[in-house]
């Protein structure tokens, strides 16, 4: 840290965590932030043969994977909107969420040699990891819109709202990052039950079917999933489905919920972690 | 706030402090052991070690202070809680100004980005700020002379150039305490020496320095102050000479003591060995070698009666086991033909033909061809970069033993 003034730092065993000082530190170290995305995204794309396209196979295969299971096997019902088109509309949110998440888990143990080294808001490598794979979320909506453009579907105002939908995708995976982030710190098991979550996530999310298709006994626990809310948003904005506010309103307070308690325990949990990497 | 102390205010004050780590499974990594500690008591009993222990310490402002001890004093992890990479268990530390450390050489650094990329990572990770880092980008090049491999991957770099990038970006902190844990322990000489250059201006800025370093010799020219480690208590705090002085009789002592009241030992005992010491070209008792500087290792031996023809062997290896070379005062031609009592021998070894790195020496005494006394790991021996060539350049550690040779133009 480079500041003017004279300060002091006290580090008191017997003091509580200081969370708010923590944040401010964390906005300090803007530029670390940038450099930490900048090295994910220029790493990712250098080091493997296909580079940036694997940015535009992995959901192009989820896709497919979806559209085959609920679109030819099972025929669900899309509202007379072509299958391909509803599964990539519902993909979008969910592959950014998915791709988060799983690389959150590990970001810090895979730090490990410079988080036991160095002194640097440990939130930010996280935090990175959410903020890179935002380039994985514009090539799948580009990848929408070259489909739009292909089912020669017009333009609509409610289109824009894909813009507040995605960052509300952007939160939830911060939010859910960062708990799995420092659970997986606290509890090695998390790298093994983390895959898990989001294989089952991927079915129990309304990516190729629509959430009104979901029993309405089984309704609210669906809509408990925050990306239920995005979903069905996304797919409202673009195809113009039926819109529940009320699942989208849950999944705004879920993520807001999930995020500020994500924060408490990291910071909370932030002071041991050179110890237990 | 400010503290004073001694008529000048401390920058660090430490009171208190202890750092508690728990060995062998730490701090609930798994589910199960947590979920069974939530109706088990006994779950939770782990065995724990200090780390520190009741470290009470004022640091000057503009002190620069070498920090030495054996392995696992605790000197790294005094620099860890002042640099807040971890948390003390107990205790209180106020810090006055801003504080960086220098880390161990390239741990920011990431192999597929270029020289270039990894200044501006490496920068940010050690807390400089984009425009900082960019207002000095032009001398943080110059110093590290890698001009013309800055758009390289660092992947490419040999490990010189790796220390170099490292070190360029890392003196150009101005943070106003600056933490070094053993950052000179690598590189060339004429760029350690450049390296020294550039931490002495820093002190000359008035700039606090906390250093740890095995490498008496440099602790020696940048500091005034030390503090001397043990088991992470504080011995000796103090002049840098009286604290390297304390630390090398601690030393000696411990390992002199143990060779005599070994009793893990072989041979007839006709001649034991009461004594085992290291001492440079001057006399000097010393802990760490210096590749290619002049070694005496002095035993004293001592003979329960009259004994004849006596050959000592004294085998240097490394912590593998692997034998390095030997040196015996019979294949040599300097034969001890009989001693009463105690006697004194010194084996000299001009040149130490080792490179930096850990060893120990073996000693066995033979009476008329049999054995009298062996003492295993008598002596550790930790050699430390020197001149053995006149460029002070060496081969990279652990690679072989140094020879002399020349070269000629025909």
């Amino acid at each position: 840290m480079s500041s003017t003034k004279p300060n002091v730092t006290i580090i008191d065993a017997a003091s509580p965590v200081p969370y708010f000082r923590k944040i401010k530190e964390a906005f300090q170290y803007y530029d670390l932030l940038v450099m930490l995305v900048y090295r994910d995204i220029r790493v990712r794309y250098a080091q493997t043969f296909f580079g940036m396209a694997w940015a535009f196979i992995n959901p192009v295969v989820s896709v497919l994977l979806l559209y085959f299971v609920f679109g030819i096997v099972i025929k669900v019902d899309t509202n007379g909107v072509p299958p391909l088109l509803y599964t990539m509309t519902g993909i979008c949110s969910w592959n950014y969420f998915s791709r988060v998440v799983g690389d959150a888990g590990g970001s810090i143990i895979g730090a490990q040699s410079l988080v036991k080294k160095v002194y640097f808001p440990r939130i930010l490598i996280p935090l990175a990891k959410a903020i890179s794979a935002i380039l994985d979320l514009i090539i799948v909506l580009v990848i929408l819109f070259i489909m739009l453009a292909a089912y020669q579907m017009s333009f609509r105002w409610q289109m824009l709202m894909i813009i507040p939908f995605s960052i509300l995708t952007v939160f939830s995976g911060i939010a859910f990052g960062i708990w799995v982030a420092s659970l997986t710190i606290r509890f090695r098991d998390f790298s093994h039950i983390v895959p898990l979550v989001l294989r089952i996530g991927m079915f129990v999310s309304p990516i190729a079917y629509g959430a009104a298709l979901v029993p309405v006994e089984y309704r609210w626990a669906f809509n408990l999933n925050p990306l239920t809310g995005i979903i069905e948003g996304f797919k409202w904005a673009v195809l113009g489905t039926e819109f529940n506010s009320a699942s989208l309103i849950t999944s705004v307070i879920v993520i807001s919920l999930v995020l500020i308690a994500g924060v408490w325990y990291f910071l909370r949990l932030d002071k041991y972690i050179a110890d237990i990497v | 706030m400010t503290f004073l102390f001694n008529g000048m205010s401390a920058v660090i004050t430490i009171e208190g402090v202890s750092k508690i780590y728990h060995r062998g499974k730490t701090r609930k990594s798994d589910l199960r052991r947590t979920i069974a500690s939530l109706w088990s008591e006994f779950g939770a009993s782990r065995e724990t070690f200090y780390a520190l222990r009741d470290i009470d310490l004022k640091i000057g402002m503009g002190e620069v202070i070498g920090i030495v001890g054996p392995n696992g004093a605790g000197k790294s992890t005094l620099l860890k809680l002042l640099s807040r990479i971890t948390f003390p268990t107990q205790g209180r530390i106020m810090i006055q100004g801003t504080l960086s450390s220098m880390i161990e050489v390239g741990t920011g650094f990431h192999p597929e980005l270029t020289g270039r990329e990894n200044i501006y990572l490496n920068g940010a990770i050690i807390g400089m700020r984009r425009d900082e880092i960019n207002r000095k980008l032009d001398s943080i090049i110059s110093f590290s002379g890698l001009e013309s491999f800055l758009d390289t991957p660092v992947k490419h770099y040999s490990s010189g150039m790796y220390v170099r990038l490292a070190f360029a970006v890392a003196a150009h902190l101005d943070s106003d305490i600056l933490l070094i844990d053993e950052v000179l322990a690598v590189g060339d000489n004429e760029f350690r020496r450049k390296c020294l250059d550039k931490l002495k201006d820093v002190a000359y800025q008035g700039r606090t320095i906390l250093m740890v370093s095995h490498q008496m010799a440099h602790l020696k020219e940048l500091c005034k102050s030390g503090v001397y480690l043990d088991s992470g208590k504080v011995v000796y705090h103090g002049s840098i000479d009286d604290t390297i002085n304390q630390y090398i009789n601690r030393v000696n002592d411990s390992t002199s003591i143990s060779v005599k009241d070994r009793t893990d030992r072989k041979g007839n005992g006709l001649v034991m060995i009461r004594k085992l010491e290291a001492l440079d070209e001057y006399g000097n008792q010393i802990v760490t070698i210096h590749a290619g500087h002049a070694v005496n290792v002095r035993l004293e031996l001592e003979a329960m009666k009259e004994v004849f023809n006596i050959v000592i062997q004294l085998e240097f290896y490394d912590l593998f086991g692997h034998l390095w070379f030997v040196c015996n005062n019979n294949m040599s031609g300097s034969s001890i033909i009989k001693m009463t009592g105690l006697k004194n021998v010194e084996c000299h070894i001009p040149k130490f033909p080792l490179n930096a790195n850990s060893y120990f020496m073996n000693v066995a005494i033979y009476v008329q061809n049999q054995l009298s006394d062996e003492v295993a790991n008598a002596l550790p021996i930790e050699v430390v970069p020197g001149m053995f060539y006149q460029t002070g350049r060496l081969p990279p550690p652990n690679k072989g033993v140094l020879i002399d040779y020349s070269w000629n133009e025909k």
